[in-house]
């Protein structure tokens, strides 16, 4: 440890440091200022640096490791080549794939002793390394990620990671972009062995000391290279990646250019001409408005990330306490539990729903095991952490209480009393509602400045936003607490206002509701959720009212339309769903037909448009569905600024794609707003009133943005 | 015998029970069939810990009773103390038949007393739904024998050894190890020494089911027994279900174990089933400290053995006796007594002798009787024979029960006591504040 902080003293501003012991050196990877490694441009010339001294000193090899404990490095800061010209551009990508090559042209063996996130630039410094050590943490992952931000890998990573993996498994990682964990690294021939994290520096070392400790996989090794062999044939790699390319077009609808460049720069036998590729692949990317948009969105996320890390500069929570069970129980038990590493309490009336929670739960963990992200032990532990009574017994203990009773004031507010009664004025009490009033609830009990909402959604475990309501009472201690908590459950919050609907579900209802209109103007059910997945939703409308639930947001509507106005009326004709039960997914009937015992969807059930009464018309093309479904969701967007819902457009971005499955590549709701522009966005709504009703009429803040587009000098 | 027993530290603390509490009991195969014994005493602790809420560091002592033995988990104190993150806890695991639980409690309140430990929890868990199968050992050595032989005709003959009877897999055994008795056994043979015929049996069984049924109607039970929920979590168990004997003549419907002249049954000696139980320890002070107000404190307490060919469950007097010398205490000053009912026969027995002066001078180094017991006090919210016997449990059952019903009423001292299969016995005295 105590070399680990010498080092962070001299490093100054430099990311690296060369230590040398015994002949052999350490290079300590440390971003000054930051809590993680990120990687910027200067980079090249530190570590071209090191090299040279590392060869002059005449050293027997070389390890490259964190001196950050849970992270590698996470990647290259995109930010640094912001306002630079395609020339510069060009330089930076060839000085980047030249350092590459430096370090994997060494010729003493190369260490990549790996623990903690190795995305991006990270991993391609790890491919140049001749070996790759991973710990068995659980906060080590790997990942291709640049075709999230519309680019492809630019340091020689095209190459390195399809000659170390094969073609197919490369292509995967990088058209996908997902991050994988150690097990799956070892599996893929990505990396050489897992070990202890404690046995890191260890193991690293004897790798270049002592040749035969080094870990050979038994069989596998030469099929895999007999296999890779056969990938690079010109005309295997062309079948294989037209595979792969239809595979993409399918899900993307080409709104990734990015894929389009990867699959390119692939097709390329000749490593020269392949590097080449990649560089000017990656400029051209660079430039284009996709890559752009999603590099601001990213930029948003971070950047909001860090605000509402700040916010919350508490101690942490202890221990939680959740009334009530179900489906919403197992979810925040689950993440608590596992995420937050946080002992918590079930407490419900009904012993059967404590035991379905804990049930699921255990489900969920138990999938860790499976995954290979959780030991069998930990697991048990974990599972320990999660407890369930009927009633309130023994010494208070939690300090974070959440009520996840169904949406009913007067029994949310009588479970808060209860609560605030057993609990005391020190806990912080949130309530789980996407309809409710939370100064409503606060109201009833005596300490409503502890009082907080949150709305998470469902599913809870793999849903990453969470929106936390304070009412107008509630403590800024309360707030900090809340906003500590959902971080520490691994969600990403977003304060939004007390006014019905919040953000989410305010900008999603009307455009769930006019997807579902269409239907009943005789558009066929597929066809309304391609044309909007064409637009780039990752489902579509009706497959996510069936994820949703349908009664639940029918049960939601009636005070939605009280407090916001006709966009949120019922269509007449959906009582007949509701009276047919169709509830979706959970009760495996909706607009689609689920398997019985996956649940996986299956096909649009047809008999949904005899339930219906509707004849099939098939007027509209699906330019005109898109535009009136995302009219509607741009409306109510411009309502949510205009009634003060949220703070900051770039939060409003972010939420949209992380909670309404926004567009990505359309950099989420608000800037596709600012991209349409106000003034098109009214004459669209205009139209529309005059086709299909008043629901589109413009809300005040639309009108006036657009008055403003007419005179951009007033 | 030595008499003098220090249970208070030097500064005069007592050792006080924070907080007790135990699964409910349930029949061989229902309730708890998928669990094993580890998870049984994980999830009490846990529910322990959970309702008493002080800093785990605290803990630094768990040691648990079990006597079905489970060869993977050899020591599950220490797999409670660990799947609980007490991994700073030192935790082992004791096997001493039906006195296991107050052994546990007797060992932590000495770690307490000495100041080897701020706090400890002691605990018990049997699971007779999943106790070990194993093969024959004589087969298994046979076969190694045969792996060995040089030649295929000694081969031939060593097998030829091997019958079909070694092949009988080898279940859980509860007779005691030297005199191959049962408690049914000991019970039959107590019975007859003591006279004690078919009927007094059977009425006291009845006795015992009628209490117990009572305690649970009144929800007597409530805050001492929690609701588990077994992994891998698909039903839950609120109430102990072996309380259905409703007469007598129910009763007397069954055959004796041993033909039709003996008067022990399968119904008036209590029941092997799954269950677990655990308390919290702690030195007074520090309880007082901790804002914690312990459900009572250990006055004394006496853990003795016995001839074992005659007489083998007689161990509750003698502890009982010795307990009672060493808190300076006589019979009749005690408000409650709960005593282990590893079989009616065996229960009433040891009421006899409660009653004896020839058993007292002869072996409880004693002048007279201890005294005869008032029925109005004893088991009064029923006894293993309708709770059902988890051998490492049932004396912290007992224990459990026994302070929380003195506590109801505001009485000032109880004793609760045990003998046990080898010709063990224990006892405490306990007090309230």
């Amino acid at each position: 440890m105590s070399l680990q902080q010498m080092n962070y003293e001299q490093a100054g501003n430099n990311p690296f440091s060369l230590v040398v012991e015994n002949q052999l050196g350490f290079i300590y990877i440390n971003s000054p200022a930051r809590s993680y490694n990120l990687l910027q441009q200067d980079f090249i010339e530190q570590l071209r640096a090191l090299l040279g001294s590392v060869i002059y000193q005449r050293l027997q090899g070389v390890i490259f490791i964190s001196a950050k404990p849970n992270n590698f490095i996470r990647g290259f800061d995109l930010a640094s080549l912001e306002n630079k010209n395609e020339q510069q551009l060009a330089d930076f990508v060839e000085q980047i794939q030249s350092i590459m090559r430096e370090v994997e042209y060494l010729k003493i063996p190369t260490v990549a002793a790996i623990q903690g996130d190795c995305y991006g630039v990270g991993l391609e410094l790890a491919l140049a390394c001749k070996y790759r050590l991973a710990t068995n943490d659980s906060s080590t992952l790997f990942a291709m990620p640049q075709v999230r931000s519309g680019l492809i890998p630019f340091a020689g990573g095209t190459q390195r990671l399809v000659k170390i993996i094969g073609l197919k498994d490369a292509t995967d990682l990088m058209l996908t972009g997902n991050k994988i964990n150690a097990r799956n690294a070892l599996a893929l021939g990505l990396i050489d062995e897992i070990v202890e994290s404690n046995n890191l520096l260890q193991i690293a070392q004897d790798y270049i000391f002592n040749n035969s400790l080094i870990h050979k996989p038994v069989v596998s090794a030469p099929l895999r290279k007999l296999k890779n062999l056969l990938e690079y044939t010109q005309f295997t790699r062309n079948q294989a990646l037209e595979h792969a390319e239809a595979k993409v077009s399918h899900r993307a609808f080409g709104n990734y250019p990015a894929t389009e460049t990867l699959i390119k720069v692939l097709k390329i036998a000749d490593e020269k001409q392949a590097l080449k590729a990649e560089q000017t692949g990656f400029c051209h990317l660079f430039n284009t408005e996709q890559s752009q948009v999603l590099r601001n969105l990213e930029r948003s996320t971070r950047v909001m990330k860090l605000q509402y890390k700040n916010l919350s500069n508490v101690n942490d929570v202890k221990k939680v306490a959740i009334l009530g069970s179900g489906f919403l129980g197992a979810g925040l038990a689950y993440l608590t539990a596992h995420h937050a590493n946080l002992p918590v309490r079930i407490k419900d009336i009904n012993l059967a729903g404590i035991q379905q929670t804990l049930n699921w739960s255990y489900k969920l963990l138990q999938k860790e095991v499976a995954n290979g992200n959780l030991s069998q032990g930990r697991m048990r532990q974990k599972m320990q952490l999660i407890s369930g009574g009927e009633r309130f017994i023994g010494r208070p203990s939690a300090d974070f209480v959440i009520e996840a009773v169904y949406e009913d004031l007067a029994l949310k507010q009588k479970i808060m009393r209860e609560a605030q009664h057993y609990f005391g004025p020190n806990a912080v009490f949130v309530s789980n509602t996407s309809t409710l009033s939370i100064a409503e609830i606060a109201k009833a009990t005596d300490y409503p400045e502890q009082v907080i909402g949150f709305h998470y959604f469902s599913p809870v475990s793999e849903r990453k936003m969470v929106e936390i309501i304070p009412h107008s009472g509630t403590s800024a201690q309360t707030i900090a607490t809340a906003i500590h908590f959902a971080i520490q459950q691994g969600k990403t919050p977003l304060l939004v206002a007390d006014r019905a609907g919040f953000f989410v579900n305010r900008i999603v209802t009307p455009y769930l509701l006019e997807a579902i209109r269409c239907v009943i103007d005789g558009e066929a059910v597929e066809f309304v959720d391609r044309s909007l997945q064409e637009f780039g939703f990752g489902i579509g409308p009706l497959a996510m009212v069936d994820e949703m639930g349908l009664d639940v947001i029918v049960k939601s509507l009636p005070n939605l339309q009280q407090a916001l106005g006709n966009r949120f009326e019922l269509p007449t004709k959906v009582e007949h769903l509701i009276e047919n039960d169709r509830k979706g997914m959970k009760n495996r009937r909706g607009f689609y037909l689920y398997h019985s015992q996956t649940g996986e969807r299956i096909m649009v059930d047809k008999s949904i448009y005899h339930v219906l009464e509707v004849a099939a018309a098939n007027d509209l093309e699906s330019e005109q569905i898109v535009r009136r479904c995302i009219l509607m969701m741009l409306n109510e967007a411009a309502w949510c600024l205009q009634d003060g819902v949220i703070q900051d457009l770039d939060e409003g971005n972010v939420a949209s794609v992380f909670g309404a499955f926004f567009p990505d590549f359309r950099g989420g709701i608000y800037a596709y707003m600012q991209k349409v522009g106000a003034k098109n966005i009214v004459a669209e709504l205009k139209e529309h009133v005059k086709l299909y009703g008043e629901r589109f009429t413009p809300c005040a803040w639309l009108l006036e943005q657009a008055e403003r587009e007419n005179h951009p000098l007033s | 015998m030595l008499i003098e027993q220090k249970l208070r530290t030097a500064q005069g603390q007592r050792i006080a029970v924070v907080m007790g509490l135990r699964t409910a009991f349930n029949k061989k195969d229902t309730g708890f069939k998928q669990v094993f014994a580890a998870d049984l005493g994980t999830m009490v602790t846990n529910e322990l810990l959970n309702r008493v809420s002080i800093d785990p560091q605290l803990v630094q002592q768990l040691i648990f009773g079990q006597v079905i033995q489970y060869p993977d988990v050899p020591n599950i104190a220490r797999e409670i103390a660990v799947t609980l993150g007490l991994s700073h806890a030192q935790a082992y695991t004791i096997s001493s038949s039906c006195i296991t639980g107050l052994q546990a409690v007797a060992n932590v309140a000495t770690s307490l007393v000495s100041g080897s430990a701020l706090a400890g929890i002691a605990g018990g868990a049997d699971s007779i739904s999943n106790s070990s199968i194993s093969l024959n050992p004589r087969m298994m050595q046979l076969f190694k024998e045969i792996l060995k032989a040089p030649t295929l005709e000694q081969k031939y003959l060593l097998l030829k050894r091997l019958s079909w009877r070694d092949f009988k897999p080898h279940g859980v055994n509860l007779r005691d190890y030297i005199t191959q008795y049962s408690v049914a056994d000991v019970s039959e043979q107590m019975a007859r020494t003591f006279q004690i015929s078919r009927q007094q049996q059977d009425e006291f069984t009845l006795r015992s089911h009628n209490l117990a049924k009572q305690a649970w109607q009144q929800g007597l039970l409530r805050d001492e027994v929690m609701v588990s929920f077994p992994q891998p979590y698909e039903n839950y168990v609120i109430a102990d279900n072996m309380i259905t004997a409703r007469s007598v003549e129910n009763l007397q419907a069954v055959k004796p174990f041993k033909g039709k002249q003996a008067s022990v049954t399968p119904l008036n000696i209590a029941t092997a089933c799954d269950g677990a139980g655990a308390l919290l320890l702690m030195r007074e002070d520090i309880a007082k400290a901790e804002g914690l107000s312990p459900l009572g404190y250990i006055r004394s307490y006496a853990m003795t053995g016995n001839d074992v060919w005659e007489n083998m469950l007689s161990g509750t007097t003698t502890a009982s006796s010795l307990a009672l010398q060493r808190a300076e205490v006589a019979l009749q000053d005690i408000d409650l007594i709960d005593v282990h009912e590893s079989s009616a026969a065996q229960t009433l027995a040891n009421l006899r002798l409660f009653e004896s002066d020839n058993f007292a001078q002869q072996y409880l180094n004693r002048t007279s009787a201890i005294g005869a017991v008032d029925w109005d006090k004893l088991n009064v919210l029923g006894g293993s024979l309708a709770y059902g016997n988890p051998r490492a449990v049932t004396s912290l059952r007992i224990l459990v029960q026994s302070l929380f019903e003195l506590k109801r009423r505001g009485g000032a001292l109880a004793l609760v006591a045990s003998s046990g299969l080898g010709g063990l016995g224990a006892a405490m005295v306990l007090e309230n504040e």
